[in-house]
């Protein structure tokens, strides 16, 4: 029951409280050239973890060769 | 049956765990990759505000010393190079390790005391951070740099520091984690001032 204050005060905030948000991040402009940035952006944004990932791992296989290549000799 | 966890090696196993690469440069490397997603948004957020200006800089606003920035850039490549020499002779010479690690702080130095000369000139002629959305990048993604490097020069000096004391003995180990870090503020540089200055 202590609760229900709470959801009314929260209901009423909610009410009288609003103001507009942007719900993306490219609502603040509708140019061509926004939406062309939005793609570029989120494309490297997507590629460049997954390329460091793959570097990571070439790295440590580099490594574990240039060991194995001293154990051998 | 597929396994999502390693069998464990057991104790009296003749297998032996070797370390490839040590602990201080690969938690560096796990650090820059991380600084590098930051940057990549910071970068995204810049072009993303910029695309949809209809001018840029803004009417108004004051421009940036494109060319004072470019010679500031000579100096932070120079301590790089510098840098690069240290390490390279730490093992052989070492007091030579010592002047050209402390020749890179300088440099170091220079770059960030220049870049807060220009920021007060800058704020004297009215880019603020809330002057316009110009300055609020400006200041975000130049500042996230000044940032890194005051970080990578407090780095250098504990490298420093440990390389003159007699009891806290510096490694070619620790020194690289600090050069990896100091090459990535040195490198992401020219990316930085290429599209904030130049573009």
């Amino acid at each position: 029951m202590k609760a229900v204050p709470a959801i009314v005060i929260t209901g009423l905030a909610s009410l009288f409280l609003h103001f507009d948000v942007q719900a993306c991040a490219v609502c603040f402009s509708s140019s061509e050239n926004t939406r062309a940035a939005f793609y570029l952006t989120t494309a490297f944004l997507t590629v460049l973890p997954v390329a460091m990932l793959i570097g990571g791992f070439y790295w440590v296989r580099k490594l574990q060769q240039k060991h194995d290549a001293v154990d051998q000799s | 049956m597929i396994l999502l966890v390693a069998p464990e090696i057991p104790a009296n196993s003749n297998a032996e765990r070797r370390q490839l690469v040590s602990s201080s440069i690969f938690a560096t490397v796990i650090l820059i990759m991380t600084e590098v997603m930051f940057f990549a948004a910071l970068i995204s957020a810049y072009m993303i505000i910029r695309s949809g200006a209809e001018e840029w800089p803004p009417w108004g606003q004051p421009r940036l010393p494109v060319f004072a920035t470019a010679l500031n850039s000579l100096t932070l490549l120079a301590s790089a190079f510098c840098l690069h020499r240290s390490v390279k002779v730490f093992s052989s010479q070492s007091s030579q390790s010592k002047q050209l690690l402390a020749l890179t702080i300088a440099l170091g130095t220079v770059f960030v005391s220049v870049q807060g000369y220009e920021w007060v000139q800058l704020i004297s002629f009215g880019l603020t951070i809330t002057s316009s959305t110009y300055g609020g990048v400006f200041y975000l993604i130049i500042g996230a740099h000044g940032l890194h490097v005051i970080g990578g020069l407090l780095a250098l000096l504990a490298c420093l520091r440990r390389l003159n004391s007699t009891s806290q003995q510096l490694t070619i180990d620790n020194l690289r984690a600090a050069q990896i870090f100091w090459y990535f503020v040195v490198g992401v540089w020219p990316v930085l001032y290429t599209l904030v200055y130049l573009l």
